[in-house]
């Protein structure tokens, strides 16, 4: 549901604590741009914090990408984690930039990992910022300022049910027996997780044996802020059929350099055929370390993989 | 939209008729705050937004239940911004008296004339650490033989080293890297997110330890 712009927008004030705390962090860096950009960034986060907070919603900026030195340095992020997990990304607007366009344009560095984006027109002379709205958009190069959901609506987007992920395209499985691999899809080797002195491979994630004329690939798949996995899926032509395996494997998430050990507890992998019927199943337990379901097909067939884990569903199209 | 469900005082009963903590009663709490600011008593004391601020926190917790008051808010006693203003005014009046023994403290020849004192000016100056990025292209030299080792497949020119190394200031765009490595933005920005970007947050945990 989009609302246009209300009347009054919601205003909220920025406190001696925002600025002082925006200031202080802006001091690490020398370079001007990057002084503004990391000052004006913390200062919205702190202003929907402080929003948030009012409501009953406890946050923490300090653990935030926005508040990390190094990362201030290198991507224009507003990040603000929140307690049940995922990222709020605080976007600040100059007041005297509003008028200008009617289109917020979002860093590359933060189109991914973010639950929604939170428009705030700092207003720095009077002491105020307005929070026009928020969008769940996902992967935004830009948003429209005019299409935003009002603040109000906020707490129920937070609380609600999440996992909603856009749709993957379909992945055509023929052409890899040809070498004719999207990116998106890497080697399993190269997805595994490097030790912290070099990349050290896991038991069982070699190529598939040599002498069979099978190509596997893989992707990183993130279920939750803190949860992702390793999705392989390996073909073979066999004779008469195509041979497929799907493999699960845990992945760190992006925040950790150590590697988990198991598949996230209550992760269930399904197959689903062309017209949505439920072929296989395989629930991973809490102390399974990789989770594999074989099955063969024809060319032309399709099928998804569905992966269920606690709200979030994901699927994935395969056409072989 | 009717004037009847903006009335600050309607918002408010229908508030009430949500759980505490609850995204509905969160829902009209939001909406009750902006209907209501531009009602409130509004003057030049410089600790104004921190007093507002105060407010919408006695708002949320005093609206239903007393949480801070005596009593919950009384729709047939006042309107919603009478009542707020009461709160505003006393602790408007509270931080001035707490910036008043602020400044007694800080003396200055400026602070005569009865300025705000900066606030900034009373931190204590900071030992000398160095810029951020010195230490980072520092950490960068130091760990350079492992950083060149972390590359795409295929592509080991196109590693940690060089990625991190290209983005710090002044940072080259990712189009011009990808044009540049002959690759996707999308390998490029899949494979620095997996690989370098972990190294540098825990790097940048570590420095945010040494400052303020």
């Amino acid at each position: 549901m989009t609302t246009l712009q209300q009347d009054p927008v919601l205003i909220w004030p920025i406190t001696h604590q925002g600025r002082q705390t925006a200031h202080q962090l802006s001091q690490r860096h020398t370079q001007r741009e990057i002084v503004e950009r990391v000052r004006r960034n913390a200062l919205a986060v702190w202003v929907v914090h402080d929003f948030l907070r009012a409501l009953g919603i406890a946050t923490d900026p300090t653990t935030s990408d926005s508040w990390n030195p190094v990362l201030q340095l290198i991507e224009d992020v507003a990040d603000l984690p929140l307690p049940g997990g995922g990222r709020l990304e605080c976007r600040p607007i100059t007041i005297n930039t509003l008028t200008d366009r009617r289109r917020c344009p979002i860093p590359p560095e933060v189109r991914s990992d973010r639950l929604g984006y939170v428009m705030v027109v700092l207003d720095e002379a009077v002491g105020e910022a307005s929070l026009l709205g928020f969008s769940a958009a996902q992967q935004p190069s830009d948003i429209g300022l005019d299409r935003l959901q009002a603040m109000a609506a906020l707490p129920d987007y937070l609380q609600g049910p999440r996992g909603v992920t856009p749709p993957h395209p379909i992945t055509h499985l023929g052409p890899w027996l040809a070498g004719q691999i999207d990116e998106v899809w890497q080697s399993l080797e190269s997805l595994m997780p490097p030790s912290p002195l070099r990349p050290a491979f896991r038991q069982g994630a070699e190529e598939p044996p040599a002498g069979s004329r099978g190509v596997r690939r893989a992707q990183r798949l993130v279920l939750g802020p803190t949860t992702a996995i390793i999705l392989a899926v390996g073909v073979t032509a066999g004779p008469g059929a195509i041979e497929l395996v799907i493999e699960l494997y845990p992945a760190p998430p992006e925040t950790e350099t150590a590697p988990r050990s198991y598949l996230p507890d209550g992760l269930t992998m399904k197959i689903l055929d062309a017209s949505g019927t439920v072929v296989l199943v395989a629930p991973a337990n809490a102390t399974d370390n990789a989770l594999q379901m074989s099955f063969t097909g024809q060319p032309g067939e399709a099928f998804s993989l569905q992966l269920e884990w606690r709200s979030t569903t994901l699927t994935e199209q395969f056409l072989i | 939209m009717t004037t009847s469900q903006d009335d600050p005082r309607q918002l408010a009963v229908a508030a009430c008729q949500h759980r505490a903590g609850s995204p509905q009663r969160q829902r009209y709490l939001t909406e009750l705050i902006r209907r209501v600011k531009p009602n409130l008593w509004r003057d030049r004391n410089p600790y104004y937004q921190d007093a507002l601020q105060l407010t919408w926190i006695y708002l949320c917790q005093n609206l239903c239940e007393a949480r801070t008051a005596a009593a919950p808010y009384d729709p047939r006693v006042a309107s919603v911004a009478t009542w707020l203003n009461t709160y505003l005014k006393y602790r408007l009046k509270d931080l001035e008296i707490a910036a008043q023994q602020e400044r007694r403290r800080y003396v200055s020849a400026s602070d005569r004339t009865g300025d705000t004192p900066s606030v900034l000016e009373t931190i204590p100056a900071r030992p000398d650490i160095p810029p951020i990025l010195e230490r980072v292209q520092e950490w960068l030299e130091n760990n350079a033989d492992e950083f060149r080792a972390i590359h795409v497949t295929h592509h080991p020119a196109i590693n940690c080293y060089v990625m991190i190394s290209k983005r710090l200031p002044p940072e080259t765009p990712w189009q011009t890297l990808a044009q540049e490595f002959g690759v996707s933005y999308k390998t490029l920005e899949s494979f620095y997110r997996r690989q370098c970007r972990p190294r540098l947050l825990a790097f940048g945990r570590a420095e945010g330890h040494l400052g303020p």
